[in-house]
């Protein structure tokens, strides 16, 4: 039994499938005169590419064909995302999510009054007056309660453009999708 | 712009609601998938089971397909023989007794020849049997790769696209499966009965 070098059988296999320049084919083809193993290698190669291209088709005994109770299972839920009803009004309801998420932190934000944010960060709840009793413990604690509280969130400013960024990309995203969908299917008709 | 192949229009429609469609995609598919995992696995009953799944799995995750759908489909049925395959490694279910003579006849059993010459369809049906046990001899990656190169016919890049691999790793597996299994046909002899019927086919 000849052995051939994996770096020659690769050659051969080059040339075989058509990969290699004329001036390298023409080195190769004057070596399979000096080594027969070589061409005999070749020859085999060729064979067994044709032999499995030859191979008959194998058939499955029943029909893979999906009924309707397991599609309607498989769907996960990027199939609420591109199937009606809910696909054809995706755009929409992108739209309509990234007006709430600016009304929501853009204008709702700003609309809470000066205690319900310190409220929001931490401090006592207690209504601030000149007659109230000042402990100088308590607000100390306030204070040092409220800072981490106040650092987790983020800045209040960033959130409306958080928000319009978030619903913008979600329109455009959807809207790209429903328009790939729409004009493959108007071309199919 | 280029026209929206016949499976575009078909996976359109299957996402539109139509589950006909999608059923379409599976009869025009199911013998390669069915074939890619009967020769992965080597078992009738695993391959169709494994085909049934991938077909399932394509469905739930059609809304996520991107380009071709043969190539993604291919790389699903793929991904699910790897793991099946793995997971026999892991905990074997098949007995020890099972002899390599069974999984010949399995083979055998799925293989229909239409040769009307006798002796000729005996030798053919013979090689085609060696073929597919020595298929199974060569490590998964290098037989995924042989198969869908040389029986499924597809190109390096689609093969690439299917295996998740590079081209130069694709060329590699090749090379090493085309090179064993060279290695089993020299030692089975098998070569001198293709040279004969290569001889009886020519006038």
């Amino acid at each position: 039994m000849s052995t051939i070098s994996l770096s020659d059988m690769s050659l051969i296999q080059a040339l075989a499938d058509n990969e290699l320049s004329a001036e390298q084919s023409a080195s190769l083809r004057d070596r399979f005169v000096r080594e027969p193993d070589l061409a005999d290698a070749f020859t085999e190669l060729v064979m067994l590419r044709e032999l499995m291209n030859d191979m008959p088709v194998v058939r499955p005994a029943r029909s893979l064909r999906l009924d309707r109770q397991t599609m309607q299972q498989a769907r996960g839920w990027r199939w609420l995302l591109v199937s009606p009803p809910g696909g054809q009004f995706m755009p929409a309801l992108g739209l309509v999510a990234c007006l709430c998420m600016a009304l929501l932190f853009g204008f709702g934000y700003d609309q809470v009054s000066a205690p319900d944010q310190i409220r929001l960060k931490g401090a006592v709840s207690a209504p601030l007056s000149a007659e109230a009793p000042v402990d100088p413990a308590a607000a100390t604690n306030a204070t040092a309660d409220s800072v981490p509280l106040a650092a987790s969130q983020p800045e209040p400013s960033m959130l409306p453009l958080l928000g319009v960024t978030i619903g913008l990309v979600g329109t455009a995203g959807s809207a790209r999708w429903w328009l790939r969908l729409r004009k493959i299917q108007r071309r199919s008709v | 712009m280029t026209a929206p192949s016949e499976d575009q229009i078909l996976v359109s429609a299957a996402l539109a609601g139509d589950s006909d469609s999608f059923n379409q995609l599976v009869e025009r598919y199911q013998n390669r998938v069915y074939g890619l995992c009967f020769r992965m696995l080597g078992d009738a009953d695993a391959a169709a089971d494994v085909a049934q799944d991938s077909f399932i799995s394509a469905y739930r995750h059609l809304p996520s397909l991107r380009g071709e759908f043969r190539p993604w489909l291919m790389r699903i049925v793929a991904n699910a023989c790897r793991d099946v395959l793995r997971s026999n490694k892991r905990h074997p279910s098949v007995s020890l007794d099972t002899s390599a003579r069974e999984e010949e006849d399995s083979l055998a059993l799925q293989i229909a020849d239409t040769n009307p010459n006798p002796e000729e369809h005996l030798m053919r049906a013979e090689l085609h049997r060696t073929i597919s046990v020595a298929l199974l001899q060569i490590p998964p990656d290098q037989r995924t790769v042989v198969i869908l190169s040389d029986i499924e016919g597809m190109s390096y890049d689609e093969i690439a696209i299917v295996t998740g691999a590079n081209i130069g790793t694709v060329k590699s597996r090749l090379n090493r499966a085309r090179a064993r299994l060279r290695e089993i046909f020299v030692a089975a002899e098998l070569f001198p009965t293709v040279r004969r019927l290569i001889a009886n086919d020519e006038p």
